[in-house]
């Protein structure tokens, strides 16, 4: 069965005043139906910016520079705005971070979840603010119907949330792009939340893009993971492979940076010296380089391509980890 | 009523070997108005409600506990930007909160704060030589040279070039403001840092750079820390001992390790089991009992134990009896009514 959704080489590109900034520079992935994908990296990887491009939703100056995106075989990348309407909420949603931000605060909540059904359904008001009151339920929002005159600031984080996720639902996305779904919320209410979204997705048969910095998210939620770093995905495999089997030095220094409960506080972490490059001119040799620890001549002259030993488990890297991952000390 | 410990043995405040500082019944209020004209008082939020324990010299106390639940509180309460409504926060056994004047002014220099986000506390236009000198010059220490060359040391120690001085805060990285942050709070050379959420806004690979240094420093300055976060990963990672807060109230207090390994509370238990860990066998086999429901007001708190709404453990006393800090064995104390554990026979 094809994939539901299938990036080939894609480049997002962002035009600022000094100069473009390859924000996703050639970057492939694909999700199966009801898989749930996890996109992890840093801030500045393009993590953030590869959801956005499947959703067109890019910020003033970016635009995608090439590849393609295809969804149920339908390309998106070239698709006029007006038929990009049709395709955000019914095909494909995304919820983002921080639901005050993302929420209009002087509309009433089962307003705006309303709103998104009838600009994707073209639904009377009737109709649309009944599928709120639906999708409410379905998020488990205690009292639903009382929930809709309700506004924004008048919910807890969790709650805004599970509106913000009710809107993403109103119209049976089969993709839904979380964008740090969880991260601002406290620790507690963030594991209602993706018990929540683990549910919905079993239950809607929906895929998921997750798009997080928190390992420990991707180690429990994800199915596969992709591992991003400066414009690139670096390493890629099933989800306790990744854990289990390290490949790449910027994954393995990821994981060995993170204290973990279990481990005894007398170790010092692993802190990844240096910083990400410059996007707006990124080298041409390898970009985890000057922070590799592993490095080589090789490394400082050419770009890894992705490759492995099995289609399902790709890296880029020169100098692979091999064997089991492992916590290692500072270097 | 809260049962009040009847002597310091009964209580959390023996626990610290050479206690630094106490805090005893440190209560704080904050008044809640409504209306833009009038401004009636409609009631008021106890953000720290009735808590006590006390930090040794040289330890890591970490302060572990969600939205609301008045840890940010109580390290602003430490180092004097509020003051307490009630209560005593004992500092080398003086009670600092009742001071005033010069007195007061001389004391701050001894307990200084790290603020949690490194874009927000440094004062965009000024350089940060001056902002790690402008704490000795509020305090009249040394003269301009002096001063000077006590900002490279620090900048040095802290892991930054000394030309840093002459830069703004704008050109340096997140975990790199972190330390400058850092840096003033070490200037005045002071006993205990309160460090409140010192890595939250940094990516997660840098930041075991500042929990590294703030380790290496503490060892070199002989400090004392009280670390503030909603990441109990981290606070237990640096600290010696741990409490845990909700919704203004202490509700478990122990060392990192018991706190992690044997927890006596309910909300404790959630809490760690809640936490994502970076290991997919684990996750994945994980069965636990999620915490349900949201966190009450803070304004009309739940009567009783105020974790009684989400509590899977509740009975109808938690509805009717605050329940008491109780010890669960050494330097381990809990308040509930059913805890995971059975409690040490009473002192």
């Amino acid at each position: 069965m094809a994939p539901l959704l299938e990036i080939e080489n894609l480049k997002t590109y962002i035009r600022q005043r000094r100069g473009e900034v390859r924000a996703v520079d050639g970057v492939s992935l694909s999700i199966e139906e009801g898989e749930t994908l996890g996109l992890v990296g840093e801030s500045g990887c393009g993590k953030t910016m590869t959801g956005m491009s499947i959703m067109k939703l890019l910020p003033s100056g970016g635009y995608i520079a090439g590849g393609s995106i295809r969804l149920r075989g339908r390309e998106l990348a070239a698709l006029p705005e007006s038929e990009m309407r049709r395709v955000r909420g019914n095909d494909v949603a995304v919820i983002f971070q921080d639901p005050m931000t993302s929420l209009n605060p002087t509309m009433k909540v089962g307003d705006q979840i309303a709103e998104s059904v009838r600009i994707h359904r073209q639904a009377s008001k009737a109709d649309a603010l009944k599928r709120a009151e639906e999708v409410l339920g379905l998020v488990g929002m205690p009292r639903p119907k009382e929930r809709l005159s309700d506004y924004p600031h008048q919910l807890s984080g969790g709650l805004r949330q599970r509106v913000m996720i009710a809107m993403a639902l109103a119209c049976d996305p089969k993709l839904l792009i979380a964008d740090e779904p969880t991260t601002a919320l406290d620790v507690t209410i963030q594991l209602q939340i993706l018990e929540l979204l683990y549910d919905l997705k079993q239950r809607l048969r929906m895929a998921v893009l997750l798009i997080t910095h928190d390992m420990g998210v991707i180690a429990g939620r994800a199915d596969r993971v992709m591992v991003m770093y400066a414009g690139k995905i670096v390493e890629s495999a099933q989800t306790v492979e990744l854990f289990d089997q390290t490949r790449h030095p910027y994954t393995e220094a990821l994981l060995s940076s993170i204290p973990r409960m279990d481990q005894r506080e007398d170790t010092p972490l692993y802190s990844i010296p240096g910083l990400p490059p410059d996007l707006s001119n990124p080298p041409v040799w390898c970009r985890f380089q000057p922070r590799c620890r592993y490095a080589t001549a090789q490394c400082h002259e050419e770009e890894p391509p992705l490759g492995g030993e099995t289609p399902d488990h790709q890296y880029a890297c020169f100098n692979p980890v091999s064997g089991s991952f492992e916590r290692r000390g500072a270097a | 009523m809260t049962a009040s410990p009847a002597t310091l043995a009964d209580s959390p405040l023996s626990d610290a070997k050479s206690p630094l500082v106490e805090l005893r019944h440190l209560v704080k209020e904050f008044p809640v108005t409504a209306g833009a004209v009038l401004q009636r008082r409609i009631g008021s939020v106890k953000a720290v409600s009735d808590v006590s324990f006390s930090i040794g010299k040289g330890e890591t106390f970490g302060l572990v506990g969600e939205s609301g639940c008045g840890k940010t509180t109580v390290g602003r309460l430490m180092v004097g930007l509020e003051k307490p409504t009630s209560g005593e926060l004992i500092f080398e056994g003086r009670d600092i909160a009742k001071l005033k004047g010069s007195e007061r002014r001389r004391q701050r220099r001894d307990l200084q704060l790290m603020f949690q986000d490194p874009y927000a506390s440094l004062d965009p236009r000024m350089r940060v030589g001056t902002i790690i000198k402008e704490p000795l010059q509020v305090q009249n220490i040394g003269t301009k040279e002096e001063r000077t060359a006590r900002v490279r040391q620090l900048l040095s120690e802290v892991g930054l070039s000394p030309k840093a001085m002459d830069f703004y805060p704008h050109e340096f990285s997140g975990g790199q403001r972190q330390r400058i942050g850092l840096a003033r709070a070490l200037s005045l050379n002071p006993k205990l840092i309160v460090a409140d959420e010192p890595v939250s806004a940094l990516d997660v690979s840098i930041r075991s750079q500042i929990l590294n240094l703030m380790n290496s420093l503490q060892a070199t300055h002989g400090l004392t820390y009280l670390v503030i976060s909603h990441d109990l990963s981290v606070v237990k990672y640096l600290s010696d001992r741990i409490g845990v807060m909700y919704l203004g109230k202490l509700v478990e207090l122990g060392p990192s390790h018991t706190i992690y390994e044997q927890p006596a509370h309910p909300y404790t238990l959630g809490l760690i089991q809640a936490i994502p860990e970076p290991d997919p066998k684990r996750e994945r086999s994980k069965q636990i009992e999620p915490i349900k429901g949201e966190l009450p007001s803070a304004l009309n708190p739940p009567s009783g134990c105020r974790f009684r709404t989400r509590c899977p453990r509740a009975q109808a006393i938690c509805a009717e009896q605050e329940p008491a800090l109780r010890p669960f064995g050494s330097q381990h104390w809990a308040a509930c009514h059913f805890p995971l554990q059975t409690p040490s026979a009473a002192a």
